[in-house]
């Protein structure tokens, strides 16, 4: 699978930026591949990468105690996760592993770091996709929440 | 408009069949004396003898009027009675009352249902008639959440509505305790992964008012008119009528001017979500 800029505009997460920006991320960017139950990072795990997900699926999950594992939540292509990498201590709050072959092109957090501190418009752009994630996030988790306490 | 002349009288119906749904819910099969026609998103009065009545919405298609289908969470005293109840017993059926979906409103449109838990019940039927005239629709999609797989109901209708043209059918659970090969989460993640065309299309809700409110939230974060969403409101309602009061929802009455409400109608009034 090669990874160019036209190809990644067509994810719903770069949609936002114009191809000089795409190939700045795509230059600090890597293509990785899990298999089927491929553990992509743990819970609790220091992060060093942000995750787009271009193919197949990602379940997310926690450890509950008396309970075990719990999968909590789906990724889909073009959706963003192990967003913690962004945020001091970067330390994952879920597992992350592959339901299907999964293809996510990985991004090195200190490096995107530097790019949002090097171009305010991209800092700004790309700070409001993580913070209307993180918004989406938190309102789906304590509608799930609200729900899972009336069981 | 109810069969019988009198509101209040029951047209009996005898019990043919149970099908357990889920651990909480059970779909009965009825045959009434009479013929029972309603429309979708009407509801009925379903009378237990010395026991009380609870209002349903049919889960069955309001094509078919010899027979009815009531999926039944229980939840109280009378459903507790009803998931008591045998094949040939007999119960007692008022209505139908209220007023259903305004589907001539849905005719050339993408037509958005976003349901969850028991509240796929008046959807069922709903679908049966987007199915049945389904060529005048533009397409329908269905986003379906329930809270673990155990507790998803009428898990073969999914594979059908799969098969069917203009169909495009999604699942959520919000937890998976157990093999799950679809989302995980709840139903407002689903509509993430849709593609419609606001401009053209309505959306429904039907669910728990948790789910309700949720929905109703993000279906406005995504751009859709106050007045193309349609809640389905179905509480408090009582003798049916809209005569006790019960369903009061400001200056509604839930049974006589619902249970059907586009959001814009009821956006202002107090405990909407309770």
């Amino acid at each position: 699978m090669e990874i160019t800029v036209e190809s990644l505009k067509k994810i719903t997460f770069f949609k936002e930026f114009d191809s000089v920006t795409i190939e700045k991320i795509l230059k600090i960017s890597e293509l990785q591949e899990f298999d089927v139950e491929e553990k992509i990072f743990d819970e609790h795990q220091k992060l060093i990468d942000i995750f787009v997900l271009l193919e197949g699926k990602v379940i997310l999950g926690i450890n509950v105690p008396g309970k075990g594992k719990i999968n909590l939540g789906t990724i889909h292509p073009g959706q963003l996760f192990s967003w913690s990498a962004l945020f001091p201590p970067s330390i994952s709050t879920a597992y992350a592993f592959a339901d299907v072959p999964v293809k996510v092109l990985s991004i090195k957090a200190s490096k995107i770091q530097e790019l949002v501190g090097d171009n305010d418009t991209f800092g700004y752009k790309f700070m409001k996709i993580i913070g209307q994630t993180l918004s989406k996030r938190l309102s789906d988790t304590r509608f799930q929440l609200i729900n899972m306490a009336s069981v | 408009m109810p069969v019988t002349e009198n509101i209040y009288e029951p047209v009996k119906a005898k019990l043919t069949n149970i099908i357990d749904e889920s651990p909480l819910i059970k779909t009965l099969v009825l045959v009434p004396e009479k013929e029972f026609s309603f429309k979708t998103g009407e509801f009925i009065e379903l009378t237990l003898n010395g026991i009380g009545e609870a209002p349903f919405t049919p889960s069955s298609s309001p094509l078919v009027k010899d027979k009815l289908e009531i999926t039944v969470m229980k939840a109280g005293y009378v459903t507790g009675k009803i998931h008591q109840l045998n094949i040939g017993d007999v119960v007692g059926i008022r209505g139908p009352f209220g007023k259903g979906y305004p589907l001539e409103k849905f005719y050339g449109k993408e037509v958005l249902i976003v349901g969850g838990g028991c509240g796929f019940a008046p959807i069922r039927s709903l679908l049966y008639k987007l199915i049945a005239e389904k060529e005048k629709f533009k397409k329908v999609i269905f986003c379906y959440g329930s809270k673990t797989p155990k507790d998803c109901i009428y898990k073969t209708l999914f594979k059908e509505l799969r098969n069917i043209e203009k169909f495009q059918v999604l699942r959520s659970v919000d937890m998976a305790d157990e093999p799950w090969d679809e989302t995980i989460g709840v139903v407002t993640v689903l509509l993430d992964q849709i593609k419609i065309d606001i401009n053209n299309s309505l959306a429904i809700v039907c669910g728990p008012p948790v789910m309700m409110k949720f929905g109703t939230i993000r279906l406005l974060e995504m751009g859709y008119r106050e007045t193309d969403i349609y809640l389905s409101m179905e509480k408090n309602m009582s003798c049916g009528l809209g005569k006790c009061g019960h369903c009061m929802l400001g200056d509604y009455l839930v049974c006589k001017d619902g249970p059907v409400f586009t959001y814009n109608e009821i956006k202002g009034l107090p405990d909407i979500w309770r």
